[in-house]
């Protein structure tokens, strides 16, 4: 008996700490949000949001970009605003946020921003110049970014092509090689990589030279 | 009586002079700071019956090396072709210097320096050896070494050599567990074949020499295929890994 006492004494502290009033109010409904897929980078982006109101007081509106960036060029603060989009590329989530006196609801929508730019491919390893041995395995990093991302990476040992990754850890392409003995001397290792979207193609080379050898064991008499 | 005074005068200014000696000669094993210049050694698995030439460019790159650096850089050369100068000891040798590199794959020309402190694979021409080995050896040339070998009575006696070497530890640290190894050599022609290794001789492990001491070692070899020209010694770790120091020397 004392223990339902006081958890109606509980509740009843609970019920008069709330706003009673807004409990029982209802948040804006966004009916639609306008705005474009695709941009280019620069472009203007218009975007406009329809909501309702089942309570009759006024609505307020915030917009805001993540990651930030570019420049809202009307108030960020009305049903319709305009946004420019930033120089570089990639997925920009719009969330409107609708308010009215008691509650508020939101919604995002993604904005691809296209990058017409070529992407940034560095080969890191192997260096300039080094020397590999025939029959060695050597590791090949490569660097690619691109503000859409990277679609592949496609490597090639003198202009022929050997090798493709999609897959990167912290936009370093990974490749494994061992020259074999058709390989001697310099040779030229180049890495193309091909942008998301937009399929913009950039590429970089290094030399490296080739030592023959004799492989194996000299079987003795 | 003055002659007397004089005389007296000089013996005390000697006495009041006269302090130990200090022993602040760089090669003296006897001062701390003592150390010597590095020899390096190369030492080079070779198969000089190979179409290819890549065994060539190898070599020519070892004679450039020894224009270079002098008698700062002694050369062996391993041949592994099948020739009388091809050894199970050479291929016991190579075996290991392959399986302690960091890349365990055979394949000659294959040039170690100082043992496996680095390692020089491969020829495109003698000219890429030649830069590899250059970029190691101005390195490892100017590094101080705290030992010094001095070879006496390197006799040829008939059918076997005969040689003393001395080894002094410099600086102020004992070393431990160090091999003195003697590499018979011979110039069998003027081309592919002027450092050829003819055996390999080593000393008992000698498990400690302390700051300043001197050992010395006698060693002899025979069962050679023929009278070898030079002996180099080398002093290395007991795994023969690692080459410390090393003199080369003509055979009397």
């Amino acid at each position: 008996m004392k223990r339902r006492i006081a958890w109606l004494f509980l509740l009843a502290l609970f019920l008069l700490s709330c706003d009673a009033e807004k409990l029982f109010k209802k948040a804006p409904v966004i009916d639609s949000v306008e705005l474009p897929e695709r941009v280019n980078q620069q472009d203007t982006v218009y975007a406009r949001v329809m909501a309702t109101n089942p309570e009759k007081d006024a609505l307020s509106y915030h917009w805001f970009v993540n990651p930030d960036g570019g420049v809202f060029i009307d108030p960020a603060d009305g049903a319709e605003t305009r946004w420019i989009a930033r120089t570089g590329g990639g997925d920009y989530t719009f969330t409107i946020k609708v308010s009215n006196s008691y509650k508020s609801t939101e919604k995002s929508k993604i904005v691809k921003v296209i990058e017409t730019g070529l992407p940034s491919v560095r080969i890191q390893k192997p260096q300039a110049n080094a020397y590999w041995i025939q029959m060695h395995t050597y590791s090949i990093e490569v660097q690619a970014l691109h503000g859409n991302g990277i679609s592949k990476v496609m490597l090639y040992v003198n202009d022929e092509f050997q090798q493709e990754n999609s897959i990167s850890q912290n936009n370093i392409y990974e490749f494994t090689f061992a020259p074999d003995t058709s390989l001697l001397g310099p040779v030229k290792i180049k890495a193309e990589a091909i942008a998301n979207t937009t399929s913009a193609r950039a590429a970089d080379s290094v030399m490296v030279t080739v030592e023959g050898i004799i492989p194996g064991r000299y079987a003795l008499p | 009586m003055r002659r007397y005074i004089f005389s007296l005068a000089l013996l005390t200014t000697f006495i009041i002079g006269c302090q130990d000696i200090p022993r602040d000669n760089l090669l003296d094993p006897k001062n701390d700071s003592s150390y010597q210049a590095s020899t390096l050694l190369l030492e080079a698995f070779v198969n000089t019956t190979a179409a290819d030439n890549y065994n060539l460019w190898a070599l020519q790159a070892l004679d450039s090396m020894k224009e270079l650096y002098g008698k700062r850089v002694v050369i062996a050369e391993y041949h592994r072709d099948g020739s009388p100068y091809t050894s199970p000891v050479f291929e016991n040798l190579y075996d290991k210097y392959v399986d302690n590199s960091a890349d365990n794959i055979k394949g000659v020309p294959d040039i170690f320096l100082n043992g496996v402190s680095a390692r020089v694979q491969g020829a495109s021409a003698a000219a890429t050896v030649v830069s590899r080995l250059n970029t190691l050896l101005s390195d490892w040339v100017v590094r101080n070494n705290y030992f010094t070998l001095e070879a006496e009575d390197v006799k040829w006696d008939d059918s076997k050599i005969s040689a003393t070497c001395r080894i002094a530890r410099l600086g102020s640290e004992p070393a431990e567990d160090i091999l003195l190894k003697m590499i018979a050599l011979k110039q069998v022609n003027s081309g592919q074949l002027k450092r050829v290794a003819l055996g390999i001789e080593k000393s008992v492990v000698i498990s400690k020499i302390e700051a300043g001491e001197i050992k010395t070692e006698d060693f002899e070899m025979g069962n050679l295929l023929s009278r070898p020209d030079k002996v180099i010694f080398c002093l290395t770790s007991s795994d023969e890994l690692h080459v410390y120091q090393s003199i080369e020397v003509n055979i009397q």
